[in-house]
């Protein structure tokens, strides 16, 4: 009779956080991230490479957040840093969800997607972004460089 | 008996799925990308008119002929600047057989517009101007100064300048 009682208060404590948490991401590069410039009126137009990430957000079942941030390696031109953006191109996700059509990447992580924990049990959304590299009109450095777009989700 | 063990091991159990009072990154991914921008000049020139002076009378001769504004240049550059002129030859061409070889391409001299000294130019390239701002494009003009031929034939000659762009 005492070991009937105890398996449920087993069962609970061998999984404390799936109550709050459970959620995913996952990422795909549709197109290659690759911006060249072959004069100066490319970067005084500024370039678009359409749907070139498609982020799947599995949601848990608490709230939660995913951002994104830029990680340039150190060749990178330091005028162009915060010239990178995010562009929201299509996602199924209810417009509640969408925190901003446009986002600039920088260090910094910014809010892409926020959702409540009623939203969250909805299941799995998808966004696809556009990256850009906005119109530049002053001077920058010549450079040959990598960066890193990087999603990172906070609690979903 | 059986509910105090009961609630004992509940209150640990509800205290640990309480949320965490500052968010934590749970997962992290990346994707790579790659931007190229070489430095790039570029520059247009032209000029105001045929480019011709002439020298008619006694009253031409009295002071140097300056044409303001006329060469104009539009700049492109994504790097920091400057412009350089230099004349093709030493001295003007005669387009006649009347005329002389010996007039020397430095009677012509050159600034940015409306600044600064005129430079005499040579076969030598000389610095004429700089990026003074930051902007890809910018458009400028060059005043052009000729001093008189004193002492030589009377015909027509011609002599080429070239403006060269180079980063700084």
């Amino acid at each position: 009779m005492k070991a009937i009682q105890f398996i449920p208060l087993i069962l609970l404590l061998a999984c404390p956080s799936q109550a709050q948490t459970g959620g995913s991401i996952d990422m795909r590069l549709l197109r290659p991230l690759y911006f060249q410039v072959h004069n100066a009126r490319e970067l005084m137009q500024g370039q678009i490479i359409e749907q070139a990430v498609e982020l799947r957000v599995r949601s848990g079942s608490g709230t939660g957040q995913v951002y994104a941030s830029l990680s340039p390696d150190v060749r990178f031109p330091p005028e162009l840093a915060r010239n990178l953006m995010l562009r929201l191109h299509h996602t199924n996700a209810p417009a509640s969800m969408v925190i901003r059509r446009e986002m600039p990447l920088s260090v910094k992580p910014e809010l892409v997607v926020s959702q409540s924990a009623e939203q969250s049990r909805m299941g799995e959304y998808i966004y696809v972004f556009d990256v850009i590299l906005k119109p530049v009109h002053q001077f920058v450095s010549s450079g040959n460089a990598g960066f890193s777009i990087n999603f990172s989700t906070h609690s979903l | 008996m059986k509910w105090l063990w009961t609630a004992c091991l509940l209150i640990p159990h509800l205290s640990l799925a309480q949320p965490a009072p500052e968010q934590q990154v749970m997962q992290t991914i990346s994707v790579p990308g790659h931007i190229e921008v070489p430095s790039f000049v570029h520059m247009e020139v032209s000029m105001q008119g045929s480019g011709d002076v002439r020298f008619e009378d006694f009253a031409d001769y009295s002071q140097p002929r300056i044409l303001p504004a006329n060469v104009q240049l539009r700049i492109e550059s994504t790097v920091p600047w400057m412009v350089m002129v230099k004349s093709a030859s030493p001295y003007f061409y005669p387009g006649s057989e009347s005329g002389t070889s010996q007039i020397p391409a430095d009677l012509i001299s050159v600034r940015r517009s409306g600044s600064g000294p005129f430079i005499p130019v040579s076969t030598t390239p000389q610095v004429v101007m700089s990026s003074t701002s930051n902007d890809m494009v910018s458009q400028h003009n060059i005043d052009v100064r000729i001093d008189p031929p004193w002492n030589m034939k009377g015909s027509q000659y011609q002599i080429s300048l070239m403006f060269y762009i180079s980063p700084q």
